[in-house]
């Protein structure tokens, strides 16, 4: 338990400076989105283990997941 | 605030399934959630509308306080997820825990604020274009929902502390729904990082 919040902070605060990294030295068009699926990544970290949705009813964890999903989806559309 | 079971249809047995914490927390959550998600999509929608302007809005902000803002956040969401899991057991280290949790909520602030405080001196504020509309209306909603996290997890520290809960699963109740609404402020917060901090 201890060992699995500990893992997502740190595996977090590395995909946060990984995407804040290539935002600032990266150029291309696919740019956007890996930062966007690194965005993804992290949020589903938070959502499974921070607001611990894995083991909730599955309709909840679909509910915020898909939330995420939806968002970072209309951000790619919009040309992120 | 009474301990939520419910038995949904899942691939584990529906008794392992468990949502943490009040269910009436969880609709606020994500009537938040929707709200957030609205403002996120026009900003994203403006960008795509007015893409120099926001490029040009973009290399005003501090992206150092952007990151510094992500990562304690982060880490604040840490120490609430380490007191959740503490709660409800006899050696319940919540009160500490969320008192860190929301010590990182006043970085964030102090930092936030600062960052607002160099934008006006540079002549900048909400009726200087879109981009700035978008900037100072979206995140300082998303700076009242941190000083909200906060004053929540404070509650339910100090009665934590005092050993107000005299049963194990509503302190447990009470601990998780107050984690939960913070960890969906930092997860709103990771979603609007790339359009503000990381792309050009």
């Amino acid at each position: 338990m201890k060992t699995g919040l500990t893992l997502a902070w740190l595996g977090l605060m590395s995909l946060t400076l990984a995407a804040w990294w290539l935002g600032h030295s990266a150029s291309g068009s696919w740019l956007g989105l890996a930062v966007l699926a690194l965005t993804v990544l992290k949020g589903q970290w938070v959502i499974d283990r921070f607001m611990e949705l894995r083991h909730a009813p599955v309709l909840f964890r679909a509910l915020v997941s898909g939330w995420l999903a939806v968002v970072v989806s209309a951000m790619a559309a919009l040309g992120l | 605030m009474n301990q939520m079971t419910l038995a949904y249809p899942s691939h584990r047995s529906p008794a392992a399934r468990r949502l943490p914490g009040d269910l009436a927390m969880w609709f606020f959550i994500f009537a938040e959630l929707l709200v957030f998600g609205i403002l996120i999509i026009a900003m994203a929608y403006a960008r795509q509308r007015w893409p120099g302007m926001f490029s040009a809005g973009v290399a005003t902000l501090h992206p150092v306080a952007g990151l510094t803002n992500t990562l304690l956040l982060l880490t604040g969401s840490y120490f609430v997820a380490r007191g959740v899991a503490s709660a409800g057991c006899e050696t319940s280290r919540v009160a500490r825990w969320f008192t860190l949790g929301a010590l990182c909520g006043l970085a964030y602030l102090i930092v936030k604020i600062t960052e607002y405080v160099l934008l006006f001196r540079a002549g900048y504020n909400l009726r200087t274009d879109t981009f700035y509309f978008f900037y100072f209306f979206t995140t300082f909603f998303h700076l009242a929902h941190v000083l909200l996290g906060m004053i929540i997890l404070l509650f339910v520290a100090r009665r934590s502390g005092a050993c107000g809960y005299s049963d194990p699963a509503q302190h447990r109740a009470a601990s998780e729904s107050a984690g939960s609404y913070w960890h969906m402020v930092d997860l709103v917060w990771l979603v609007l990082f790339p359009l503000l901090y990381v792309l050009p």
